[in-house]
This record gives structure tokens, sequence and C-alpha cells, in this order.
């Protein structure tokens, strides 16, 4: 119980966060894209002059980050009652933010070809911080929730008969 | 009489009681029948109960109000025996939650991925996101194998153009063949990024839960649940979606999917998208390209709700599916998957691309004696119709003729404007950014995913509904919905500056 109750909070704080970066990618694809091209809300940290994470102008990959951040909300009340619901949002909303954690570092391997392989002009400037974005920062903070669906697996699930 | 009854809600527990009252008049059917359970049956619509009754003398009276009575409900609350259906199980579990203790819920892998990917609030929103990363796969990451065929074939045409002597001969591979072929080619990787994404989806178990979570929104629109699967399949190819509808089972529907089926955009149109889209959009060409494929979804679902209210009437045919268990994808079967159907696609570049572009060369040098391709009868035909398009922002003549030739494949759409332009990949992305601003660009993809569908699928149409006056009407609907929603674009993109 103790420990449910811990990652419950835990998978809530890492939803809001989630949800949060979600925003701020709708909010910049939307000012960008109709009001001020120069538009760039971020929170993030400086490291070696760049903004990690960089949330995107992206309305799409914002609302991405949004229903991951809203399912792992919803999975955190369950989780804490040990409901096999908040377990489900839990597995389903891991997945998703995993899927999408590749899908970002396959992008950065292609972009990474782009500019050192190919020498495309257009990725002259491209540097490894720039594709740090939100989807791949936070990923790696859900080791716990992953570990703990890990663990109670066998407590929630049952073999599957064909 | 007592009457031992549960409550449907108030109106249409009204709606009981009027039944009720009318049946009581016929003693027969008081003596044979609990006449609370027969006035449900028949508010439900059901056929049996209707047959058992039909004989009494009070029939035709009873049948009219409950008809009316049926319709009114029907408009506020859906179709009455998935409302019946419902309000029972909901007293069931009202009845369950004080009698049964429940033991710890323990589920199979399955059944938790669909507690969510099956949930009535979650479900499309999910569907709608992974689309968005079947997109982002598409374009981004296969965009370094783009560029590195395009470099292939922009040294390919060079190459020719410097080894060849005879001027007309090399103008014909490398402007001709090269570079009409060689721009359609270069989205080999964009097709089969796209086949390898939706064979895992497929292999997973995911695409159908997709036909059950759109089963419920198709059926509002006037589409059977069985029409899902071949407007799914619509994605991939629109001739094998078609040939699939003749699992619908009545004809109206069947003709109505069919009807509908090419505003799914296949992905003959995506090298047009993935072209115009990465030329004018940038960083933002997957959403645009995911815009366009929602833009198709969404003028089927409206143009079938209303070809069924205009053509058809009645109401779809429901759903009917046993869903497989969730699978990890085998990757070589997944690989499998997409090579069988992106060789369809290098195939027909082999082909019909390729005779369409030399046919296009050919017309572009005729009459023999011209100083300029716009003196050629490719070049006449093109200014005889750009008024027609130039209200779309379309100002070239070669974007008409790009169009036009685009009823024999849609890939010829870019093949065509390669070989008008002498240029593949990134020196035709500039030439892109010249002729179109982002408003018109856009009106073109649309345009592109809305008129005409090509020649075989005119052939399939005519097949499958054995109807020319159908195949016609596809083809003109088609092509006056495509101007339509080109013109609003152009029209709202003006309005904000695109």
């Amino acid at each position: 119980m103790k420990n449910s109750k811990i990652i419950s909070i835990y998978t809530a704080l890492i939803s809001i966060v989630y949800i949060m970066y979600g925003f701020i990618e709708v909010i910049n694809g939307v000012a960008q894209w109709y009001i001020r091209p120069d538009f760039n809300l971020q929170i993030s940290l400086i490291i070696n002059n760049y903004q990690i994470p960089y949330a995107v102008a992206d309305p799409f990959a914002g609302f991405v980050l949004i229903i991951i951040g809203c399912m792992m909300l919803y999975s955190s009340k369950g989780l804490l009652n040990e409901e096999i619901d908040g377990f489900s949002f839990a597995v389903v909303s891991s997945i998703f933010s995993a899927v999408l954690f590749i899908l970002y570092l396959l992008i950065m391997f292609a972009n990474f070809t782009e500019a050192h392989i190919l020498l495309n002009d257009d990725y002259k400037d491209w540097v490894f911080y720039n594709d740090l974005n939100p989807a791949i920062v936070l990923f790696p903070l859900l080791t716990p929730l992953i570990y703990y669906i890990n663990a109670k697996k066998g407590y929630y699930m049952k073999k599957e008969v064909n | 009489m007592r009457r031992y009854r549960f409550s449907y809600g108030k109106e249409v527990d009204d709606a009981i009681d009027k039944i009720f009252s009318l049946l009581l008049k016929d003693k027969d059917l008081v003596k044979k029948y609990n006449l609370n359970w027969l006035a449900i049956k028949l508010l439900e619509g059901d056929e049996e109960v209707k047959e058992r009754v039909k004989n009494s003398l009070i029939y035709q009276d009873v049948i009219k109000v409950v008809e009316k009575l049926r319709e009114k409900l029907e408009e506020k609350y859906g179709d009455m025996d998935v409302y019946f259906a419902d309000k029972r199980y909901d007293i069931i579990s009202s009845i369950t939650r004080y009698i049964i203790k429940k033991r710890k819920e323990v589920l199979t892998f399955s059944d938790i991925l669909d507690k969510v990917f099956l949930n009535k609030y979650i479900g499309i929103p999910l569907f709608i996101s992974l689309m968005w990363v079947v997109f982002q796969f598409t374009f981004s990451v296969a965009a370094p194998f783009v560029d590195a065929i395009d470099t292939f074939f922009t040294f390919l045409a060079d190459y020719v153009n410097l080894t060849i002597k005879n001027k007309l001969l090399a103008s014909l591979v490398a402007d001709g063949i090269i570079n009409g072929v060689g721009s359609v080619l270069v989205f080999v990787p964009n097709i089969f990024f796209l086949f390898f994404a939706m064979s895992i989806l497929e292999d997973s178990g995911y695409m159908a839960r997709v036909a059950f979570i759109m089963d419920k929104i198709m059926r509002k629109f006037g589409l059977g649940g069985r029409s899902v699967i071949p407007l799914l399949l619509g994605f991939g190819c629109n001739v094998p979606a078609i040939m699939t509808t003749r699992t619908v089972p009545t004809k109206e529907d069947r003709i109505l999917t069919i009807l509908v089926n090419p505003l799914i955009s296949c992905s003959a149109r995506l090298p047009v998208y993935v072209l115009i889209g990465g030329a004018l959009f940038a960083s933002n060409a997957g959403n645009v390209i995911l815009s366009l494929y929602l833009l198709g979804i969404t003028l089927a679902l409206i143009l079938a709700y209303v070809f069924r209210k205009i053509f058809f009437g009645g109401k779809p045919s429901p759903l009917i599916l046993e869903l497989p268990h969730y699978l990890v994808p085998n990757i070589r079967t997944t690989i499998l998957h997409m090579w069988e159907r992106g060789r369809m696609f290098v195939r027909k570049a082999g082909t019909i691309i390729f005779l369409g572009v030399v046919l296009i060369w050919l017309f572009s040098h005729l009459p023999p004696g011209i100083n300029s391709v716009e003196d050629s009868f490719v070049g006449i035909f093109g200014k005889t119709i750009l008024p027609i398009f130039q209200p779309l922002g379309f100002n070239d003549w070669r974007i008409p003729v790009s169009l036009s030739v685009g009823f024999v494949a849609k890939e010829i759409v870019i093949g065509s404007l390669g070989q008008f332009y002498g240029a593949t990949g990134e020196e035709l992305n500039q030439v892109m950014q010249q002729i179109f601003t982002p408003a018109s660009a856009y009106a073109f993809m649309a345009f592109t995913l809305i008129y005409i569908p090509c020649l075989a699928t005119i052939a399939v149409i005519k097949n499958e509904t054995g109807s020319y006056k159908w195949t016609l009407f596809t083809i003109v609907y088609g092509l006056v919905l495509a101007y339509f929603v080109a013109l609003l674009v152009v029209t709202i993109g003006g309005l904000i500056g695109g």
C-alpha cells in the first residue's frame, strides 16, 4: 500500500510535467504559426548554452504529450487504490511514452545522418542538443513507474489463452 | 392488471405506457402475453414480436403509434434496441453491486490494453496520436533516405546530359525518364516507411480495435460497421479496398462504402504530400500530411451521411468483430508485409509511370519544330485549362496539366512536375516554393486528395457497382468537391495571410 501511494504521487507529478510541456508545445505552435513567428515559450535548463528540454512549436506533438499526461494522471488515482483501471492506464501511457521516445531518437538519428553523413546544407547548424525535446528527456523519468508495472504484473495479469 | 417493471427513463416509460394502454384493447393479446414485455419489444423494433401480433385487429393502430414514438425517442437517444440493452445492463449492474462480492480483477495483457484503447473517451484521441506518430516516422525518419536517392538521380541526370551527345535523346533520358520517374522514386522510402508502420499496427492487433472504436462514429454518419475495414484498407490502395466491400452485407451499404472510399488517402497520393508539404511547410510537413489524411476521413464521413440521406435511406448494418489478442509484431513478417505492398509502388514506377512520363515528354516536344515547351501540345492544353484553376491559386499552366495526367495514376502528378521543371528532390522543392503559397500548396494537396480517383480505381468501381451511373457520379462529385474544398482553402488561407 505504501509503495502504491508513492508511485501514485510520483506518476501524478510526472503526468503534470507531460501535460505542461504538451501545452507549451501547443501554445508555441499556434503562436508561431498565427501570431508571432519569434514567440518561444520554454521552461528548461541551460546546458552548454542550449535549452534542455527544448519544447518544439508543434500543436500535434503537444497534443500527444497532453494525451500521455492525461492517461498518467488518470492512472495515478487507480494506482493509489490498486485498481485494474489505474494499472491499465499506467501500462498504456508507459508504452506510448516509449513509442514517442523511440520515434524522437530515430528522428535524431535521421538528423545526424543528414548533417554528418549526407552533409545536407539545411542541417549544417544541427547539434545533438536541438533534438532533446520533452518526450526524450521525460521518458527516463518513467523508470520507477515501469519498474512498478513490471513488479506488479503478476498481481494484475494472467496468461493469455488462445 | 398488476405490472412489475423497471424504469427505462421517464420519456421511455411514458411511451411504454401509451403502447400498453393500446394493447389492452385486444383481449386475445391480454390473455396470451405480458403486455408490458410486448410494448417494450414493439418499441425496440423486434421483428419477431411484430410478426406475432400482426393478426391482431388493433395491429395497424398500434404500429402507427409505436413508429411515431420510436422515431421521436431515437432522435434523442439513438437506436432504441441499443438504448434498451444499455438500460438493462445498467439495471443488472445496479443489482449485482449489492449481491455480488467481487474478487480482485485479474485480466490478460490484451484485456488490460483494451481497457484503454477501446475506452470511449480516450480511444479516438489515442488513434489520432498513433497516426501522428506514423506520419512523423514516414516523413522525418525517412528523410535521409529520400535525400540520398535524390542525390543519386541528380547525379544520374547530369551524367546522362554530359555523355549522350544527341540532344533530343539526352533530353528524353535525362528530363523525361530520369527526372520523371526519379522524382517519383525518391519517395520510395516514405512509402516503405508508411507501410512498415501500418504493418506493425496491423500485426499487433491494433487495427482491429480501430475498426471497433470507429464503428460508433461511422454509424452516426450512416456507414455500417462492416465498412470500416474497406475504408482502412483504402490507406494502402483504393483498388483492393473497394474489392473488399464485397464483405459488406447490404447493397446500399456496399455502394455507399464504394462511393466514399476514394476520399481515403491512398499511398499513391503520399509523394504529392511529401513533396509539397516538405517544400512549403518544412518542419511541420508531418502535421500537414496528417491533416490531409484526417481531411479525407472527415469528408468521407460527411458525404456518407449526405449520400445515405439522399440516395439510400435505412440504417447501416451492425459490426460483429472478434478482436484478436495483441501480439508483439514479428519483424520478419512486418518487413514481408511492407515489401509486398511497397513493391507495387516500385512496379508501378517501372510500368505505368514510366509510360506516362515518356508520353508527357513526347507531347511536350510535339508538334515538331517548336522552340519552347509552352508551344507544345501539353503547353497549349495547360494554358487552355489554366483559367479554370487560377481561382485556386494555381497560376502556372504546368499545375493543371500535372493534375490532368494524375488521372492515370496519382504518382504521375509528381513525375510530370519533375519533368516540366527538369528537377527532382531538393531542386524541385525550391521550384515548388516559388510557384505555390502555403495556402495554394495546401489547396493543391487537398485537390489531389479529393479529385478523380485513378484509372484503376475507376475500373474497379465500375466492376463492383456494375453501374456506369455510380462510376460517373464518383468522378463528377470528386471533381466538384475537390474544386470547392481547394477554393475554400485558398479563400480562408488568403484571409489569414497564407
